[in-house]
């Protein structure tokens, strides 16, 4: 009789751990759940908003491309000027180091302009070549 | 590109930009602060000199010009992140690039995903998205982010940090990663993403401070890039 109760309350005991091991199993997958599929969704929101955002080209300084001359292009001296006007402009602090090159650097700088017509670019060569002359 | 180096090529760059400004004696008109005209910082081994636009007729276009996202997720962000943290505007963080990330000793963190990095950073920040200070996140991935701000992981952690850790864990939620990192030699570092509608610094910061990140060393440009472009200041296009 004791052995029997004494079973009993062991299949008691266990099936009531099974239980709440059970629920809290059921518990953790419904509140853990969402808390991924937010972030997931949070994620998702950021790409699109990016994917959405454009560059802001007039304030962006570029670092890419590097300094290079180019041989044999046509260099018109009213566009060069023009150039340097905008550079004078945009970017104060690069046309004071645009000023130190010699005129076959200045012309590079122009002909890097010219590929794309970005400052950014422009204003990268003119850091490359004054940097590479006074190391 | 060790501190030294970097600090070799400020030196220079600012030695060049001092001849220059003598040789040139023009004025800039649109300037960062009185005294200030241009604060040279080192992106990806090249020199930038973060300057304002002098256009005065410039104006924002494109994504920073917008008002509106929706909220959740794009909510506006507290002045004040965390308690501890410090929340800064463009002069302190320029002042940041010139006193601490320039001399190795802080570090400038775009927070951002990299979809947003690679539309153009603040000159001299390296991109660690907030992704990585989650707990989710694997403990490989936060070694190798905090091993950049000077934070090493603690060979074995003690077995009274270990207990802490589970005990704490177990009844509390708050936790921290008591014991797994060595934050002793943290570096100061200052975290900013899109602006004040941007959640993604402020989570990063909240992780770190988890992982047991002392508050103090912790910075939050809470103005991010949309404040940036507003005031026309240098963006740095991340090489390709």
């Amino acid at each position: 009789m004791y052995k029997d109760n004494l079973y009993i309350y062991h299949y008691r005991a266990h099936r009531s751990f099974a239980i709440a091991f059970l629920i809290s199993f059921i518990l953790m997958a419904v509140f853990a759940t969402p808390a991924i599929a937010v972030d997931d969704a949070y994620l998702k929101a950021l790409e699109v908003e990016a994917e959405k955002s454009a560059q802001v080209g007039n304030s962006t300084k570029s670092i890419n491309g590097s300094a290079q001359s180019k041989g044999g292009i046509q260099i018109s001296q009213k566009e060069m000027m023009q150039f340097e006007t905008e550079l004078r402009s945009a970017r104060p602090a690069t046309y004071r180091f645009y000023k130190k090159l010699d005129q076959q650097d200045k012309t590079a700088v122009f002909a890097v302009y010219q590929e794309e017509h970005k400052m950014t670019r422009a204003s990268k060569t003119v850091f490359d070549l004054y940097f590479e002359k006074n190391k | 590109m060790n501190t030294y180096t970097k600090q070799i090529l400020i030196v220079t760059a600012a030695i060049g930009g001092l001849i220059s400004l003598h040789a040139n004696a023009e004025v800039m008109e649109v300037k960062i602060s009185p005294e200030k005209e241009s604060v040279l910082a080192v992106h990806e081994g090249e020199v930038v000199a973060i300057q304002r636009i002098q256009d005065q007729n410039h104006v924002l276009t494109g994504g920073y010009s917008k008002t509106s996202r929706k909220c959740p997720p794009f909510c506006i962000q507290p002045m004040h992140v965390a308690p501890g943290v410090t929340t800064v505007g463009e002069l302190e963080l320029l002042e940041f690039i010139e006193n601490k990330v320039n001399k190795g000793t802080g570090v400038l963190i775009d927070a951002r995903t990299p979809a947003w990095y690679e539309k153009g950073t603040i000159p001299g920040s390296v991109n660690i998205p907030f992704t990585t200070f989650d707990e989710t996140e694997s403990d490989l991935v936060k070694t190798v982010a905090l091993s950049k701000l000077g934070v090493p992981k603690v060979s074995s952690p003690t077995m009274m940090a270990k207990t802490w850790n589970f005990i704490v864990k177990t009844v509390n939620a708050d936790y921290r990663d008591y014991g797994k990192w060595d934050f002793d030699n943290a570096k100061d570092i200052l975290l900013w993403c899109n602006g004040m509608w941007c959640g993604q610094s402020p989570r990063a910061i909240k992780g770190l401070i988890k992982m047991g990140y002392p508050p103090e060393k912790i910075f939050y440009y809470r103005g991010g890039m949309q404040s940036w472009q507003m005031l026309g200041l240098t963006v740095a296009e991340p090489k390709k």
